[in-house]
């Protein structure tokens, strides 16, 4: 029972981060109508400006900070050179496009930095433990859980109660609609990055967290698929679907690893995806998606 | 007030909106009449910086507007209830007019006259919380004006605000766009109830395959059963 639960809060950590990437993710989809995949090099680049701070001996906490920074700046920027110029092309062309940028960042930090990992040292607190009622957890995922608990919560706050927040979620459901009422379009998508990529930031944080600090060009593939995996999960376009989908998937993948026999362990990403694949075809609008479609 | 100067509005090769030309003075209450395909609401896109105009001007307020964005032309007075009534389902009825509000600077004016609207429309006074979404057709047109009315606007483009009702609708929209012109509020109207909206309006411009064939009062257009058999009616060609 306790290794159960040991497993779950290791799930609903590792579910959490995927929820706030999802909701990187799914904020630039809902408000322009894209699924960068770029995303995960804004996460690449706030984890290498934590490594380039750590090169100067910075502090933990200013690493992370910048690091955040980082991201949400490069996600401006991004869609500044970019996405700005294609925004009135079709969805290929800025699909295409997230993958250039995408390419062109790994490039250069590999030319830069090296092609090979780095480490970022990580606090001591990281791989400290906690003991709760007899069960000992680690301490990253009781402050990662913690952590993106907090930034959802800032995130409804900011959806429901301001004006901001408002014309966010009107412009979510119809662009043109919110545009016909007044709502600033070029501040809306720059709002949008904005918040995609500090998630994007915060992820990287809590990111090096868990894999003990190791930073390489390529680093952001595997959180961006799974970030996309979790907003189809939970319907694509729906913002709750997508933290929902984040936790599921990150619960999934916890227990498959840990309860699966030990040959086909390897195989867990394999069964996720293709778990995708049944959704999918089964569901096309997604877990949440049906209620999204009522909606509107 | 509106100056609308050779529009031409072109989807790929099929040229929507041929050389229009129209104005709206202060106060008046001016209705675009004419079959379905005619241009007009891609005129009033056009207008709004919806659609991009292939050639021609279009000035508010004797400044020009051509080119500018949908937001700005919204804020500077001129608004749109669009066609369909595109109420945002996902927020509540006061959310869709809170947004709308949201562009003013007299805040607590802003508070005051959604008090005011949702006094006057009592079935949205009723269903401030519920999602917009859950309105019926006449509701929601219902919502779709008061929305427009939160922006405070100086000129109201209504396109087609009685398609899809039901006749007792009907009568209440016509209602409320008579109230509002009492007001003073200028309107330009696209509608397909084009006896109705010729004999409440002050003027008319009828359009046909994209061009301004007609215009002028319900007595200059030859009455309002002569403007259906000259211009509208189906045997004429």
């Amino acid at each position: 029972m306790n290794e159960f639960i040991q497993q779950m809060v290791n799930g609903l950590s590792l579910g959490s981060t995927y929820a706030l990437l999802a909701l990187g993710l799914a904020i630039v989809f809902t408000i322009f109508g894209l699924v960068n995949f770029a995303y995960g090099e804004l996460i690449t680049i706030g984890a290498y400006t934590m490594f380039a701070c750590s090169s100067l001996g910075l502090p933990w906490i200013v690493q992370a900070l910048a690091g955040i920074l980082a991201a949400a700046l490069a996600s401006i920027l991004m869609e500044l050179i970019a996405f700005r110029p294609v925004r009135h092309a079709d969805g290929t062309t800025m699909l295409i496009t997230s993958f250039g940028v995408a390419i062109a960042i790994q490039a250069v930090l590999t030319i830069v930095v090296s092609a090979r990992a780095r480490t970022v040292p990580q606090p001591s607190w990281t791989v400290a433990t906690l003991s709760v009622g007899g069960i000992t957890l680690p301490a990253y995922q009781v402050v990662t859980v913690l952590v993106t608990a907090i930034a959802l919560l800032a995130m409804v706050l900011i959806l429901k109660r301001t004006n901001f927040g408002l014309a966010m979620r009107g412009a979510a459901e119809n662009f043109q609609t919110a545009r016909l009422l007044g709502v600033r379009a070029n501040r809306m998508v720059a709002s949008a990055f904005l918040i995609s990529g500090l998630l994007a930031g915060i992820g990287a944080v809590l990111i090096l967290a868990r894999t003990g600090g190791a930073v390489e060009p390529t680093m952001g593939l595997a959180p961006v698929l799974k970030a996309f995996v979790a907003i189809v999960i939970g319907g694509i376009g729906s913002l709750s679907g997508a933290v929902v989908g984040g936790l599921v998937l990150g619960v999934a993948e916890v227990m498959l690893r840990a309860y699966l026999p030990g040959q086909v362990t390897g195989l867990t990403d394999g069964i996720l995806f293709a778990l995708v694949v049944i959704v999918i075809v089964a569901r096309p609008e997604g877990v949440m998606g049906l209620k999204a479609r009522l909606r509107t | 007030m509106l100056q609308i100067d050779s529009l031409h509005v072109s989807y790929g090769a099929i040229r929507a909106v041929r050389s229009v030309s129209l104005t709206v003075e202060e106060g008046e209450f001016v209705v675009l009449l004419g079959p379905n395909g005619a241009g007009k609401s891609s005129t009033l896109a056009a207008v709004m910086g919806l659609l991009k105009p292939s050639s021609g001007t279009v000035a508010f307020l004797g400044r020009e507007i051509t080119g500018q964005q949908t937001e700005a032309i919204v804020r500077s007075g001129l608004v749109l209830t669009p066609e369909g009534r595109r109420i945002l389902a996902t927020l509540t009825v006061r959310e869709n007019l809170l947004l709308a509000g949201a562009i003013r600077p007299d805040r607590k004016a802003m508070h005051a006259d959604l008090e005011r609207l949702l006094e006057r429309f009592p079935v949205l006074g009723r269903r401030t919380g519920s999602a917009a979404g859950t309105l019926s057709g006449g509701e929601a047109q219902q919502l779709a004006i008061a929305r427009s009315l939160m922006a405070r606007p100086k000129l109201l483009l209504l396109d087609e605000p009685t398609l899809g009702l039901a006749p007792m609708v009907v009568d209440q929209i016509f209602e409320i766009v008579a109230e509002l012109v009492a007001e003073g509020l200028t309107i330009l109207m696209v509608e397909q109830n084009a006896v109705r909206a010729i004999e409440a309006a002050d003027r008319g411009y009828v359009m046909r395959s994209g061009e301004i064939v007609a215009s002028g009062s319900a007595a200059d257009l030859g009455g309002a059963q002569g403007l259906v058999t000259s211009y509208l009616g189906v045997n004429r060609e």
